[in-house]
């Protein structure tokens, strides 16, 4: 027992202290705004198109878009399904270009892995080539590794 | 299950209230910042008490330590390796935030003004309200003066509810340290509180 029994003002004072404090909802607002004034670390990406050159014009004029971007992107279409969410995405760029990418998984107990493996890396390319263009990625730069299993919901487990 | 899709994945599933802290964090760590709100509406309001209570009561001060700790949470989430539960991770940055707060300044007498946002006022019972006021007040001045462990080792089990255990890995001391600071600050707290019966 935390409270002695006679100690009737202490167990009212605890009941006052436990109370959420009127000023939270501001602190939380500031805490947020803080936190999403943020500048994430990110690496640029050429943009490519569909036979693979950097380039858009005679002039050379290239286009790139942060793996900050990429990433967020690529958490986006892996969690539109109980049965999978993205744990990590690693993304390797050299000299601008995007070499390889990994994603890790949670996957919901029962889910058959191979068909999963599939749709995510259609998933995977399609969203980086909508990004980054056709050419950006390449047969085979894609890898994906289950790193836990869950029971139900995976999003939400 | 379909392999392909002809009108691309679907809409994101967006955290709720059901979404465990594993997965918040899993989603967080990628940028999500949604789910990073979720985090602080489930884990925010403890850790904002917790440091008010320990820093003295000083709102100003627990908005400082409270928002330096969700920022470098935000920032150290890639680092958390989940040997501890995301709450005491949480509740052991605002320690670390008030404990550096508390060593940069001199002590300063406390502002009752401030206290009084502990009490909301009360409509239908005044004289309630101002005994209320004047307890919390006393509760305030009494563990300002118990022994930092001792009050944090209290704020942890008695306002917060947690266990041995988690108090333990928060504060990165045994249980049986635990127990000693906990018996202490109880006996003390239930002494200078006794006047008031």
């Amino acid at each position: 027992m935390a409270i002695e029994p006679d100690s009737e003002p202490l167990a009212r004072a605890l009941d006052l202290a436990r109370r959420a404090d009127p000023a939270w909802p501001e602190v939380r607002s500031a805490a947020l705004r803080r936190i999403r004034s943020l500048a994430t670390p990110g690496e640029p990406v050429l943009l490519r198109d569909g036979d693979g050159s950097p380039e858009h014009d005679p002039a050379g004029s290239r286009s790139y878009v942060s793996t900050r971007v990429l990433t967020a992107a690529l958490r986006r279409v892996l969690t539109v399904s109980p049965t999978h969410a993205p744990s990590a995405v690693h993304l390797a760029v050299e000299g601008g270009l995007l070499e390889r990418v990994d994603i890790e998984l949670v996957v919901s107990y029962g889910t058959p892995l191979a068909a999963l493996a599939e749709q995510v890396h259609h998933d995977v390319r399609a969203e980086l080539a909508r990004l980054l263009g056709a050419g950006a990625v390449v047969p085979g730069t894609i890898g994906v590794t289950v790193v836990d299993v869950v029971p139900g919901d995976a999003t939400r487990t | 299950m379909s392999t392909t899709r002809d009108a691309g994945p679907g809409p994101e599933r967006q955290p709720s209230d059901e979404s465990s802290d594993d997965a918040l964090v899993r989603a967080a760590r990628l940028g999500d910042q949604d789910a990073f709100a979720a985090i602080v509406d489930r884990h925010g309001v403890g850790m904002h008490r917790y440091a008010l209570r320990l820093v003295g009561g000083s709102h100003a001060d627990a908005a400082e330590v409270t928002q330096d700790a969700l920022v470098s949470a935000w920032k150290s989430l890639p680092s958390f390796a989940g040997s501890s539960s995301l709450r005491t991770w949480l509740f052991r940055i605002v320690h670390r935030r008030a404990a550096d707060l508390t060593r940069r300044r001199r002590p300063v007498p406390i502002d009752d003004q401030l206290l009084s946002h502990l009490v909301p006022p009360a409509s239908e019972n005044a004289l309630r309200s101002i005994l209320d006021e004047e307890l919390a007040q006393a509760l305030q001045r009494s563990l300002d003066e118990l022994p930092w462990h001792q009050r944090a080792v209290w704020l942890l089990r008695e306002v917060e509810g947690m266990s041995y255990d988690e108090i333990a890995s928060t504060l990165a001391m045994t249980v049986g340290s635990v127990r000693g600071h906990l018996h202490r600050g109880r006996r003390t707290l239930s002494e200078r509180m006794a006047r008031w019966r």
